[in-house]
């Protein structure tokens, strides 16, 4: 029996002379689990259940086999992590982030997560997720361990997928290959303020786009409804993959997530899918608020789109979007909490849940918003999100609250698997500081 | 005569007698127009305070040559019958604006195409014939013509409205030098292309026009032994202006712009006016303070669209109240104290003029300010108050005559009287016939009619159906005195339609008729014995009256008896949502038992107190050792509460009017952030309460070197003034890397070019300074014939930044262009302020601690662009660890509002002490700022600015509950809950408001959203945009 102290292996593995080239992350993808590991002596926080002081976690194979209190049962062969002072919680989850997709915003060539053209539920996520990518190894060095990586752009972007965040091919990393397509929903309200850099469109004009774009989607749908009725009665019907792409949603088997920020973006949403018996999710909802009636009424959930943004009016309270959590929780709708800063920003995931706490939300629907109810949402809710028998290894081991900025996370394990926590920011870190002990600027 | 008028260069001089253009020979006969009239019997308004009844105009040779009751009519004077009318003295626009065909170029034009101050208007074509008629028509005039496009747009003239046939002379050649602030479309790529650079470059021009002066001065007086001086007519068109000779008129695009203008006028010591934008109201005494005369215009704007529950929410409260209020613009500003000169400028149809100032009118201006504001003022501010703006002797003959008053809806203007030459705007009312009559034809018919000319409306019963009503006619036409309609044939007991033609002959209608079988017969139609009230003395007034209601569709029926809702009296600063009618002031105040975070020698105090007098910090320690503070001074007991300073953002573009960059060239030293602070912009109030109390503003980094910055404190319903922290080192911002060299069309395009476009600024401010030195060092008498050196103002603050009065605020992100610019600033001797974003200032720290420079940096931003991959959180702390002075920044109006959990990042990576940690947004912003000696930490003197938060400032879960600006506290929940409650009152009573002047219903006032116009551009959105700034990983030019 081998016993580690959790600070011991902070930077163990970060020491790596030299900067690592752009997208070539230095971290080495975990092997899977090789035996039973037992954590022992944390506060264990369930999130679905109970916290445990004084608790331990046992998993092998990547499952979770035993959580409880006290003096854990022996285990042959495992290894035991004595995590004393420590807080075990399941890993955090990005619900709406390009991590992958993007190495550097500005360059072109690095972003591929916008396929040319309005309409394209053919390309989907997963394929294009750089396994190399050093934006991912920054995120995971703050507990985040799962992420659903959308496409974006136009008004059918594509179909997102759940990824684990180690793995050495974008095979391995994936977890659901297709998750649900993407729609952009269009404005459904002329934007009539003229300012004194452009002058707003003709209102007529604009109505009448704004009726376009939403007789488009129902229109594409349609059609691909009637080729698949086609498909299964005509053998001499040619195969569309764009319609082939939206098969599973209009079965009923696929979720749709709608990006819609204004109240009557998501009401119109709401109101089509409800049409159309869809099960959608309202992706950005920062007026959800406000439609919080309808969505209850469908039970539509919101993966709010992040805090950290300006109120949309002049009038608005000036804590309007860090209040949205606080005032969903209260009606009742269920929620998800992004970023909504960005694949290089992930990491900042659990400030944004933070801010919901200091505006109003009890602390362990914050948690929950980017675990349990993130794994619901995204579709992996029956593995992740928790730390319960059955479900997934994918946890981490932190100093304290992970919704404070100060906590640092000491170890993660993805399906067992124990996560490398070095990133490129710890390397040039330890790189840097070597310049200045050398210089004597630094002590030793 | 006109000397004492700065406005005057030229005053074309009247007199009585011929006029010069017939000199021209006669070819045929002479015509000899009668040139002595006399209005009799009319009501005179002589000036906005004296009317006489009953009185007499005498014209001559156009000029009035008496007024008064009993004046008599000379002999032979053609005599104009006033009665029922009233004369008031013809009306003067104090601003047309006109576009000039081309911009002035070839010798001696300025190198911007919008600088053409050499343009008068007098030697332009001017108003074209419509415009004059239109003009006319509303009873003007006079007019003030200047070029309406540009930055110098040139000379103004005053003409008379008469046709352009008449060949009058301007009364005046040369009026103001008309200025604006135009900045070009976005297409033109032309320096300026902000609106700092636009203020910069009219600074810029006025030096150059004195400096220009003294040169020529030096070559008439003592040519020899000078080179020539180049030509320049723009500059020497000038001359007047910053002589204070010839005055300027600003044309502004808001109140913000007017003050701007006005700060311009009194720093080169000008005179002039502001052509208004219609809302000085929304900073009333700032605009009135200015002293300067404003002509303001009469468009209100659109009625904002708030009928659906989700559009209206983009109408903000500011946007209502700015519709609501508009239309007392003209009265506040007159009740302030103000001269106002009323405009039909930027109406978009003048011919809504009368109806506008009736909308002013009942929104409380006084008629006779308003018949100043169109006569006595403008005539003044035009130094021709001697020739006109009244109806006395001696005065030009400019008039006009108006049936009724000139201050109605639509009044009644017969004639507009312009140098003694009548233009009849509306001959006598048609003759009418109205009321009941009673029809006798010769086929035995007595019928009862009931006639309306004026409406084409006839009808006819017989008198058994006395109370029923009559048959209507059809048909009708009426044409001057001749009226003809058709009856149904039932009343003459025939089949088929009966064909009547008549004529108004005197208080009766007489005619033939034809029956269906084509027999003839005649008609009277004489008055019933018992006429309608009135219906006979008044019937075309009435009439009149009739037809104005008719086609308002009797929206205003009963408008005097409506109660009229008077918009509010008070008005909160800004306008809008979270406006104040005062600003917070300073109080005394103690506040006990809180956790103290100094970011001092005194590091955190538990169970602290925080005595706070006369806005500074009174005294600051542990609550044991607080020696206590006068019995009124009122306690607030934050038990469970940290305290800190306030914090303070190194890199803000927050509330930045009209460009964040000046992008028109390399280096734009000489623009100045601090000419357009917008203090209105709601992110100020957001930054508030998030524990903001002071900001770095600074220029974006599209150039190498680009505007001067300026250190405001967040001082929300202040003045821009207010805000700016005075007697601070200026600073400047410098920018290098990826932003300033990605312009392909211009120099730089490398790391190598930037660092010689820096060196080159230098090197040229180095030659410049010792050109002045040579100069100022020159013996006196030699100092006065030499040819000054030229004042530059780019070079100006650079040669400030050598001689360390101007700290450089330099935007970098890669370590070899951070260590180039600190060797280039080693090289030319001074230090580098701070370095701005540094993501990679942890490589060359030591550098940047020896150099001296401050570091003010992102917490976590990376991978937005190729220069930021290597950026780390770890970067704050390690530049610390190594001696660097190092500051947090937002660089957003959002992150701005959080910089205390930024604060907590360098707790996260680097492991800083979280006191430490707190100073990189308090004492160490300010030491960078050089604001240090008064504000960024708790200590005995300093201004008291300070945050109240509800726990740890470094916890995710802190919400800030207080923020205080030296002793005054600008923000605090409670006051936040009050401020939104407002909102949601005004709103419900301004969405009703609205909705109601939208239905016509005349208690909402009267109807003043022009319906046919885009609304008011909001000046507020452009602030307030959500921009790139905002993306933490955008690529816009600002970091």
């Amino acid at each position: 029996m081998m016993t580690t102290r959790g600070f011991a292996v902070l930077f163990a593995c970060t020491a790596l002379p030299g900067a690592a080239a752009l997208g070539q992350s230095r971290q080495i993808p975990a092997p899977p689990q090789s035996r039973p590991v037992i954590l022992m002596s944390a506060t264990v926080h369930t999130v679905t259940g109970p916290t445990i002081e004084d608790g331990y976690v046992i998993f092998d194979d990547g499952i979770i086999l035993d959580v409880g209190r006290g003096t854990p049962p022996a285990v042959p062969r495992a290894e035991t992590v004595n995590a004393e002072g420590l807080h075990v919680y399941p890993g955090l989850i990005s619900t709406d982030t390009t991590l992958g997709l993007v190495e550097t915003r500005s360059v072109a060539v690095t972003r591929d997560f916008s396929e040319l053209g309005d309409v394209t539920p053919e390309v989907r996520a997963a394929v294009a997720v750089n396994p190399d990518s050093d934006l991912i190894p920054v995120a995971r060095a703050n507990g985040i361990l799962t992420a659903m990586v959308f496409p974006r752009g136009g008004l059918v972007a594509g179909r997102g997928s759940v990824i684990r965040l180690d793995g050495w091919t974008w095979e391995q990393m994936t977890i659901v290959p297709s998750a649900g397509v993407v729609i952009s929903w269009p404005r459904t309200e002329p934007d009539l303020r003229d300012v004194r850099w452009r002058k707003s469109t003709p209102e007529k004009e604009q109505r009448t786009k704004i009726e376009e774009n939403l007789r488009r989607i129902d229109d594409l749908f349609d059609d691909a409804a009637d080729y698949i009725k086609a498909v299964g009665a005509d053998p001499a019907q040619k195969t569309d993959l764009r319609f082939e792409a939206l098969r599973e949603a209009l079965a009923g088997r696929e979720r749709i997530f709608v990006r819609a920020s204004s109240q009557g973006q998501i009401e119109s949403a709401v109101a089509w899918a409800a049409r159309r018996e869809f099960d959608i999710v309202i992706v950005g909802g920062r007026e959800a608020d406000r439609a919080a009636a309808l969505l209850r009424e469908h039970d539509v959930p919101v993966m709010i789109g992040g805090l950290h943004s300006l109120p949309g009016h002049r009038d608005d309270p000036y804590d309007g979007p860090f209040t949205l959590p606080a005032r969903l929780y209260e009606a009742g709708v269920r929620f998800a909490i992004a970023s909504g800063s960005g694949a290089a920003h992930e990491r900042n995931l659990n400030h944004n849940a933070a801010t919901a706490v200091a505006f109003g939300l009890p602390q362990d629907q914050a948690l929950k918003a980017i675990t349990a109810a993130a794994a619901e949402i995204i579709g992996i809710g029956s593995t992740h999100g928790a730390i319960e028998v059955g479900k997934a290894a994918t946890l981490i081991v932190t100093t304290g609250d992970p919704l404070q900025i100060t906590t640092d996370t000491l170890m993660a394990y993805i399906d067992g698997r124990r996560i490398d926590l070095g990133n490129r920011h710890k390397a040039l870190y330890e790189k840097y500081r070597e310049k200045y002990r050398q210089l004597g600027l630094l002590p030793e | 005569m006109h000397t004492a008028s700065p406005f005057v260069i030229v005053a074309a001089v009247l007199s009585a007698g011929p006029c010069l253009a017939q000199t021209a020979p006669v070819n045929g006969i002479r015509p000899a127009e009668v040139r002595a009239h006399a209005i009799v019997g009319a009501t005179v308004v002589v000036s906005p305070q004296v009317s006489i009844d009953r009185a007499t105009v005498i014209i001559r040779d156009g000029v009035i040559v008496a007024v008064g009751p009993d004046v008599p009519v000379p002999a032979g004077a053609r005599v104009h019958d006033g009665d029922g009318l009233t004369v008031y003295p013809g009306l003067i626009d104090a601003a047309v604006l006109v576009e000039v065909a081309a911009d002035p170029d070839g010798a001696g034009a300025h190198f911007c195409t919008r600088v053409h101050p050499q343009v008068a208007m007098s030697e332009q074509p001017g108003p074209d014939a419509t415009l004059r008629e239109a003009l006319r028509e509303l009873g003007f005039t006079a007019a003030a013509v200047y070029p309406a496009k540009g930055i110098f747009r040139g000379s103004g003239t005053v003409i008379a409205l008469a046709d352009e046939d008449e060949h009058v002379l301007a009364y005046l050649d040369h009026a103001a030098m008309a200025i604006g602030f135009d900045t070009g479309g976005r297409e033109d790529r032309e320096y300026p292309r902000s609106l700092m650079g636009a203020i910069a470059m009219i600074r810029q021009t006025l030096y150059d026009a004195q400096w220009y002066g003294v040169t020529q001065r030096i070559w008439r007086e003592d040519p020899q032994g000078h080179e020539p001086p180049l030509r320049a007519d723009a500059l020497a068109a000038l001359s007047n202006v910053i002589l204070g000779r010839q005055q300027v008129l600003f044309d502004v695009s808001d109140e913000h712009d007017a003050l701007r203008a006005a700060r311009l006028i009194d720093e080169f010591e000008l005179t002039g006016a502001l052509l208004g934008s219609g809302l000085e109201f929304r900073r009333l005494d700032l605009i009135v303070a200015t002293g300067l005369p404003v002509i303001v215009p009469v468009k209100y704007p659109k009625r904002p669209a708030v009928s659906s529950l989700l559009e209206a929410d983009d109408v903000s409260l500011r946007t209502m109240m700015t519709w609501e209020q508009a239309p007392t613009n003209a009265r506040r500003l007159l009740d302030a104290g103000a001269r106002i000169a009323i405009t039909t400028h930027r109406l978009k149809k003048r011919g809504d003029f009368h109806a506008a100032l009736a909308v002013a009118i009942k929104h409380g201006l006084d008629e006779a300010d308003a018949l100043a504001a169109l006569t006595t003022t403008p005539a003044r501010l035009l130094g021709l108050d001697d020739i006109m703006g009244t109806v006395e002797p001696g005065k030009v003959a400019n008039l006009v005559v108006v049936e009724g008053s000139l201050f109605e809806k639509k009044p009644k203007i017969r004639d507009t009287w312009i140098n003694g030459r009548r233009y009849e705007i509306s001959r006598d009312p048609r003759i009418t016939f109205k009321g009941t009559g009673t029809l006798t034809t010769t086929t035995g018919l007595e019928a009862i009619v009931e006639i309306d000319t004026t409406k084409k409306k006839v009808s006819a019963r017989l008198p058994a159906d006395e109370k029923k009503k009559g048959k209507k006619a059809t048909s009708v036409v009426v044409q001057r005195d001749r009226v003809s309609f058709v009856l149904d044939g039932g009343l003459f007991d025939v089949d088929g339609y009966v064909r009547m033609t008549g004529i108004i002959a005197g208080d009766r209608i007489v005619g033939n008729g034809q029956l269906p079988d084509g027999a003839g017969f005649r008609f009277t139609i004489t008055p019933r014995s018992e006429p309608e009230p009135d219906a006979d003395q008044d019937a075309s007034e009435q009439a009149a009256k009739d037809e104005d209601e008719d086609e308002d569709d009797g929206e205003d029926d009963d408008e005097d008896e409506e109660p009229f809702d008077m918009p509010p009296e008070e008005l909160v600063v800004p306008l809008g949502g979270y406006g104040r009618a005062q600003p917070p002031q300073p109080r005394d105040v103690v506040i006990t038992n809180a956790t103290i975070w100094t970011a001092g020698a005194d590091g955190i105090i538990d169970r602290g107190v925080l005595y706070v007098r006369d806005g500074r910090i009174a005294w600051v320690g542990s609550t044991k050792r607080f020696p206590g503070a006068p019995q009124d001074v009122p306690v607030i007991d934050a038990t469970g509460r940290h305290l800190t300073p306030g914090l303070i953002d190194c890199h803000s573009h927050t509330g930045i009017s009209g460009g964040v960059n000046e992008m028109g060239q390399t280096v734009t030293a000489e623009v100045r952030i601090e000419d357009v602070t917008n203090p209105d912009d709601i992110n100020f109030y957001r930054a508030l309460a998030g524990g903001l109390t002071a900001a770095n503003q600074l220029h974006g980094s599209a150039n190498p070197i680009g505007g001067q910055n300026c250190v405001i404190k967040l001082k929300w319903s202040g003045t821009s003034r207010d805000m700016h922290v005075q007697d601070v080192i200026g600073g400047i911002k410098f920018a290098l890397g990826e932003n300033v060299k990605r312009s392909k069309a211009r120099y730089p395009n490398t790391r190598m070019g930037v660092q010689t476009t820096i060196r080159d600024a230098f090197t040229a401010a180095v030659d410049y300074r010792r050109e002045w030195d040579r100069y100022l060092d020159l013996p006196r008498r030699e100092r006065s014939r030499a040819m000054p050196p030229r004042r530059d103002l780019e070079l100006d603050a650079l040669v400030e930044v050598l001689q360390g009065d101007r700290l450089v605020h330099c935007h970098s992100y890669r370590q070899d262009e951070i260590l180039m610019l600190i060797r280039l600033a080693d090289e030319f001797g001074f230090t580098v302020g701070t370095f701005q974003h540094v993501l990679e200032g942890y490589k060359v720290a030591d550098a940047i601690a020896e150099h001296g420079a401050g570091a003010s940096t992102f917490s976590d931003w990376w991978a937005y662009k190729i220069e930021v991959m290597d950026a780390i959180p770890f970067n704050g702390a390690l530049m610390h660890n190594v001696g660097v002075v190092v500051s947090f920044n937002s660089d957003s109006s959002e992150l701005a509002r959080r910089l205390n959990t930024e604060a907590s990042k360098a707790v996260r990576y680097g492991g800083l002490d979280p006191h430490e940690a707190l100073k990189f947004v308090t004492i160490n912003p300010a030491r960078q700022l050089r604001i240090d000696d008064r504000t960024g930490s708790l200590e005995q003197g300093k201004d008291a600015d300070f945050v109240i938060w509800s726990e740890s400032p470094l916890s995710t879960y802190a919400r800030c509950e207080q923020t205080w600006i030296e002793g005054a506290r600008y923000f605090d929940l409670d006051s936040d809950r009050v401020l939104r409650d407002r909102i949601s009152t005004e709103r419900q009573r301004l969405i009703q408001k609205i909705l109601a002047d939208a239905d016509g219903k005349s208690s909402a006032g009267p109807k003043h959203g022009d319906d046919s116009d885009s609304p008011e551009p909001d000046t507020d959105a452009d602030d307030e945009r959500p921009t790139a700034l905002d993306r933490p990983y955008s690529c816009c030019w600002s970091h």
